[in-house]
C-alpha cells in the first residue's frame, strides 16, 4: 500500500506529523524512532527567546485538556543550534512553527531560518494564548494576508500557514492565507476555552482561559478542513483531536493531504506508532491502495 | 524508560485516603532512582492525562516498583479503587532523581518530607544509606495531625517527626524541628534533601544558606504531558550567569539545586 506523497514539493513517507506545541524531539524519541513520521513539525519558535505564560498552565476537561503554555521556546538562534542537530539524525521531514508577537518578529524569525537545513516553515498566526500577536493577527483576513506576504517574502522554503478555528467563517481567513501567498494551510490550532474550580471559585488556569484540544474538537476540526479544501487550492496538514489510525482517515476523507497527531501524543508517548498502524489497518481492510486515493472524498 | 501496562500486585490504605500500590514491573524496577516518577494513566477516557506520582521504593529482585499516593481527585481516587490483579498504564521511571554522589563529602545527611513529599524520602533514604552506610542521615517528617509512616525507616535512618498539632509529640513545622536538632548539634559538612509543599521549601532555602548546607529540592507543578513534551509545568531557577531559566519540572527534575529555585 502507498503511504507516500508529495507535500509542496517535499517527499513525504507517510502522511503522518506531529502538530507543534505537542511535541519535543528529545522527549518523543525516549519512545519512539522519529523517523517512522511522515514529518516532525517542532513546538513555535520565535526570534528571541520567551518565557511563556505563568502556572498552573495545563487543565484537564471532559474529552481533552486546556493548555496556556504561551509559546515558551529558547529563540530560534538557540533552537538552531542545540535542537536542529538532534532532529537530523532522523530520516524525517522537519517543519518548523514560527511564531511572533509584530509582523516585524515574524519576518525577523522567517529571515534566521533563511539557508536553515529544514524542509518546510509553518506560520503561527493562531495561538490562543499570547497577548499580542498568534491568534490576533489570524482572526482578521487582511492581517493574515498581509503578515503572510510579508513572511513569503523572506522565507525560502515552503510556507504553511496554521489557521485559528476562532473565527466566525475559517474560509474567510484561509482564503486570505492564500491570497498572501501560502504554500499550504494547517488546521485547527486550539479552540479558545476555559475551567473553574468552583470549590476555589476561581479559573484553573492562571491565565484565566486556554487553548482547548483532544478527541473532544475533531468534529469541529474535520468541519473546517472539509470546508477550507472545497474553498482553497492549498494542501493541508488536517489536526484536532487524532487518537487513532481511522481519525487519521477521516481527516483525509474531509481534504487533508497530511495529518497531525497532537495531544494524542502527550496522553501517550508512543501514540503515533499505534496510529500509523492503524491507519496501515485500516486501508488493508477497505482496500484502499494509495492514501492519497482517499483525500477530499467527502 | 517506557510506557506500558503493568500488573497491581497490591493495593493498601495507609491512613485515610493514602494509598499504597505495588507494581509489578521488572525493567522501571531496574531502572528506578530515588526522586524520580512514574506517570499514571486512568482507565476512564473523561480523565486523560497521566498523574504524576513519585516512587516510593523500588525493588529490582522482586521487579516491583511501589507509590503512595493522597486521593486528591477523581484520577487518584479511580486508582484507589483498583484491586490486586488489575493493570494500570504507566509511564516511567521519569525525571533525574536526586543526586546521591552530592553526600560523598558530608558528614550528615538531611532529608526533609513534608506530607505527601514524605514518600520519595523513603527511596532515597534506602539507597543513601546503602552507598553510604556509617554516614549518620537524619529524616526529619512534618505531619498535619497523626504520622501515618515513620518506622518503616529506622533500618536506614533516624525519624525525627513533627506535626502541626504536637500529635507526635513534637509541635511545629519540619524546619522547626530540625532548628531545634541544630542548636543541640556541633557543626560539621551536611546536605539536605527536600520534599514537600513550597511554603516548606520556601522557608528551607534561606535557612540552609545561612546555615552553609547544600539542598536539593523536589518540586511538585501541575503537569501536562508528564515526560517533557508539553511544557506545561516550568520550574523558574537562577543561572550561573544570573539570568533566570525555565526548567520542566517532569523531566530536567523534579530535582534541583536549592539554591537556584525562584519561588514566585
Amino acid at each position: 500500500m502507498k503511504m507516500n506523497l508529495d507535500f509542496c514539493g517535499i517527499p513525504m513517507k507517510n502522511p503522518l506529523t506531529t502538530a507543534s506545541g505537542t511535541f519535543n524531539p528529545r522527549a518523543h524519541a525516549d519512545f519512539y524512532d522519529l523517523s517512522i513520521l511522515g514529518a516532525v513539525t517542532v513546538k513555535g519558535v520565535a526570534s528571541t527567546p520567551w518565557d511563556g505564560n505563568p502556572t498552573p498552565r495545563i487543565a484537564e476537561v471532559y474529552g481533552g485538556m486546556l493548555n496556556s503554555v504561551g509559546l515558551q521556546n529558547p529563540g530560534a538562534k538557540a533552537w538552531i543550534r542545540e535542537e536542529l542537530p538532534f532532529l537530523q539524525q532522523y530520516d524525517t521531514k522537519i517543519i518548523v512553527n514560527l511564531c511572533g508577537h509584530t509582523m516585524d518578529e515574524y519576518t525577523e524569525v522567517a529571515q534566521m531560518f533563511r539557508g536553515v537545513p529544514v524542509d518546510l516553515l509553518e506560520l503561527n498566526i493562531s495561538c490562543p494564548n499570547v497577548s499580542a500577536g498568534g491568534v490576533t493577527f489570524g482572526t482578521d483576513p487582511k492581517m493574515v494576508e498581509k503578515v503572510v506576504s510579508a513572511v513569503k517574502k523572506e522565507v525560502d522554503k515552503p510556507l504553511i500557514v496554521k489557521l485559528t478555528p476562532n473565527v466566525t467563517d475559517i474560509t474567510e481567513i484561509a482564503r486570505a492565507a492564500e491570497a498572501g501567498g501560502a504554500d499550504a494551510l494547517s488546521l485547527i490550532n486550539t479552540l479558545l476555552g476555559m475551567k473553574i474550580d468552583i470549590y476555589r471559585r476561581k479559573p484553573v488556569l492562571a491565565r484565566s482561559v486556554g487553548g482547548f484540544s483532544g478527541p473532544a474538537v475533531k468534529p469541529v476540526a474535520v468541519r473546517m478542513v472539509y470546508q477550507v479544501s472545497k474553498a482553497v487550492d492549498l494542501p493541508i496538514i488536517g489536526m484536532g483531536g487524532v487518537m487513532t489510525g481511522e481519525d487519521v482517515a477521516e481527516f483525509i476523507m474531509a481534504g487533508a493531504s497530511m495529518v497531525a497527531i497532537g495531544t494524542a501524543a502527550l496522553v501517550d508517548p508512543q501514540a503515533p506508532v499505534r496510529i500509523l498502524q492503524e491507519l496501515e489497518e485500516f486501508c488493508d481492510k477497505t482496500g484502499v491502495k494509495d492514501i492519497q486515493e482517499i483525500r477530499g472524498i467527502i | 524508560m517506557m510506557t506500558d501496562r503493568f500488573p497491581i500486585v497490591s493495593q493498601t490504605e495507609l491512613a485515610p485516603g493514602i494509598f499504597q500500590m505495588v507494581l509489578q514491573t521488572p525493567q522501571m524496577a531496574q531502572e528506578a532512582r530515588p526522586g524520580q516518577l512514574v506517570d499514571l494513566y486512568c482507565a476512564e477516557k473523561d480523565k486523560l492525562l497521566p498523574r504524576p506520582i513519585s516512587l516510593f521504593d523500588a525493588d529490582p529482585e522482586e521487579g516491583t516498583l511501589s507509590l503512595i499516593y493522597a486521593v486528591v481527585g477523581k484520577g487518584t481516587e479511580e486508582f484507589s479503587t483498583y484491586d490486586e490483579g488489575d493493570t494500570v498504564r504507566v509511564t516511567g521511571p521519569l525525571g533525574t532523581g536526586f543526586p546521591l554522589d552530592r553526600a560523598a563529602d558530608m558528614n550528615e545527611i538531611f532529608l526533609v518530607g513534608g506530607g505527601l513529599g514524605i514518600p520519595p524520602m523513603f527511596f532515597l533514604a534506602k539507597c543513601l544509606h546503602a552507598l553510604y552506610p556509617e554516614k549518620p542521615i537524619k529524616v526529619f517528617l512534618g505531619f498535619r495531625s497523626e504520622p501515618w509512616i515513620g518506622d518503616i525507616f529506622t533500618p536506614y535512618a533516624e525519624v525525627l517527626p513533627s506535626s502541626d498539632d504536637g500529635a507526635c509529640g513534637f509541635k511545629g513545622t519540619a524546619l522547626d524541628r530540625m532548628t531545634a536538632y541544630l542548636n543541640e548539634a556541633g557543626a560539621c559538612a551536611r546536605i539536605l534533601y527536600a520534599c514537600g509543599p513550597i511554603p516548606m521549601m520556601r522557608a528551607i532555602q534561606p535557612f540552609a544558606e545561612e546555615k552553609g548546607i547544600e539542598t536539593w529540592f523536589s518540586l511538585e507543578e501541575r503537569m501536562g504531558c508528564g515526560f517533557g513534551a508539553c511544557y506545561g509545568c516550568p520550574a523558574k531557577l537562577k543561572a550561573a550567569d544570573g539570568t533566570t531559566v525555565l526548567k520542566r519540572v517532569c523531566k530536567d527534575g523534579p530535582v534541583f539545586p536549592g539554591k537556584d529555585v525562584i519561588f514566585s
